[in-house]
């Protein structure tokens, strides 16, 4: 326990680095508790596929001598998280949550591995994840889902599922998902925890096992808004490994968590986020809508607004996906076919039977998409809406099928780039989270952020801890 | 198209395909699927064949790829 009557796997990034900073908290004694928890909790969750204690441990020691010499690097500094088993972690397996990568051992380590690292965080191990980040829980792959610690029968949602889990649980402080269609998010709403996708360019993608070049996103999980501001603070930034990285400067996300909101203009896409839809959960839609008034509450105007590519753009995000994915893994694909799982097999053949007119569409598609909405946010600040159609499905009888029909919330915004935040706004009836998702104009993070960060204070829902 | 202009949006595209011109599809991928294969992946192809029907339903005129090539 600690003075804040917190236990230590219940403290955030934002707590705990007070107190390590002023050494009233250890390193040792913060990284220690969350291997305790570890223990108390991975039989039920299966969040880990690997776990990294004596380095980490190590990584800890070194952390609390620097920090008691007066060499403290910032608030990851002695921070303990975890990564999507497709960060590229030299000397230690990265999977990708698959059979063809199971002894896989990188040389180097991922930019945004390494940046993390020069921040001071300590890495608890790397945590499991959809098949190449695509699919659904699939039990033909070597690894168990990880399940949902508000309702073990429910799935986490993905693919970053096991860093939800272990956030969401308190098995980590934070961890680093990615995200081609809804990955952070996604499992961030339907685990009560904020997940943060920075603007295409953002975050360098060098290191990280691909499925989508050119929609692949690098952020954070996390328990609250600030927490993911300083993970993005560690890892954003240009880098020359990276061709499509962005070369404009990274602002101080620190001075972004501050309430205000008054003014702000939120476009609501009613026609597509919020009107009824046989595929659409009322009740997360409820949720929401009262969340939105709250931000009217505080402030905020609430325009209605018209985005007809939206009808298009999870098509767009389909084909493109599995395109590049396919040109991604096509020798695996036709050499070992059998190394992969059921889901990810299929949906990577197709992707080699679409047409490069498909293709070429679907960019086009995109572009269009990516000119609406920035001539939308000519006009309003942000665009607000449900992160999610549906609260965490049942694992018994979970269609994988489902998951690539019906309407993405989360897709348009890694068609067009464009920085989006999930945060916690309440829980259905039978006690599952839903998240409110707040999207911004390119580079805007710190808007994002502060927005976020403003609801979330007058909200309070990341006070809410899942009882596992 | 111009910039300022909308895609005009025609009606979807219905398409229908049979086995055997899935299988030669399959084939000229070279994806090597037997039968079975090729029985469980038709129906989630048809799936797909939704998505391609949307793409191609937009009449996008002039409008460019958003991918561009740096030569820097």
């Amino acid at each position: 326990m600690t003075q804040t009557n917190k236990k230590l796997h219940e403290l955030t990034i934002h707590e705990a680095g007070k107190m390590l900073k002023d050494g009233e908290l250890s390193p040792v004694e913060l990284t220690q508790a969350f291997f305790d928890r570890i223990d108390e909790t991975e039989d039920r969750l299966h969040s880990f596929i690997t776990l990294l204690n004596d380095r980490a441990m190590g990584e800890a020691r070194t952390a609390e001598a620097e920090i008691r010499s007066g060499h403290y690097k910032g608030p990851m500094h002695g921070i303990p998280i975890v990564l999507k088993d497709l960060y590229d972690t030299a000397g230690i397996r990265t999977t990708s949550g698959s059979q063809v990568d199971f002894d896989r051992v990188p040389t180097e380590d991922s930019t945004a591995t390494a940046r993390l690292a020069d921040a001071g965080a300590i890495l608890l191990g790397k945590v499991t994840m959809h098949e190449f980040a695509l699919g659904g829980p699939d039990w033909t792959t070597p690894f168990e889902p990880a399940c949902n610690p508000w309702n073990l029968d429910h799935i986490t949602g993905g693919s970053s599922s096991g860093t939800a889990s272990a956030v969401s649980s308190g098995q980590a402080m934070g961890g680093l998902g990615s995200c081609t269609g809804g990955s952070i998010r996604g499992p961030a709403s339907l685990c009560g925890i904020v997940g943060l996708k920075p603007t295409y360019g953002r975050v360098s993608r060098a290191g990280v096992v691909t499925l989508s070049w050119s929609q692949d996103h690098v952020g954070p999980l996390t328990y609250t808004v600030e927490d993911s501001a300083y993970m993005l603070q560690a890892i954003a930034g240009h880098d020359p490994k990276d061709p499509t990285s962005s070369r404009s400067i990274v602002p101080d996300y620190s001075l972004s968590l501050r309430e205000d909101i008054k003014g702000k203009v939120f476009g609501l896409p009613r026609h597509y986020f919020f009107d009824d839809d046989p595929g659409v959960n009322a009740e997360v839609v409820a949720v929401v809508e009262k969340a939105v008034a709250e931000l009217e509450s505080l402030g905020a105007k609430i325009e209605e607004i018209e985005l007809p590519s939206l009808e298009y753009v999870r098509a767009a995000n389909t084909i493109i996906m599995v395109s590049e994915a396919y040109a991604f893994h096509e020798p695996n694909l036709k050499t070992r076919p059998q190394d992969f799982g059921e889901i990810v097999r299929a949906r990577f053949r197709i992707g080699g039977m679409l047409s490069a007119g498909d293709y070429l569409q679907a960019q086009r598609c995109r572009q269009w998409s990516k000119r609406e909405f920035a001539q939308a946010l000519t006009k309003v600040d942000f665009f607000v809406t449900p992160t999610m159609t549906q609260p965490a499905a049942a694992f018994e009888g979970y269609d994988p099928i489902a998951t690539i029909q019906g309407k993405s919330f989360t897709a348009p915004f890694n068609v067009t780039g464009l920085p989006a935040i999930s945060v916690p706004c309440g829980f259905t009836q039978t006690g599952l989270p839903v998240g409110l998702q707040i999207a911004g104009k390119a580079f805007d993070e710190p808007g994002v952020i502060q927005a976020a960060y403003t609801y979330q204070q007058h909200a309070g829902w990341y006070e809410q801890r899942p009882n596992i | 198209m111009a910039s300022e202009n909308k895609p005009k949006i025609s009606p979807g595209i219905s398409r229908e395909i049979s086995m055997q011109e899935f299988k030669l599809m399959a084939d000229r991928a070279g994806l090597g699927m037997n039968q079975a294969e090729l029985d469980h992946l038709k129906p989630i192809y048809e799936l797909y064949m939704e998505y391609t029907a949307m793409m191609h339903s937009i009449e996008f005129g002039s409008e460019e790829m958003v991918v561009e090539f740096h030569p820097d």
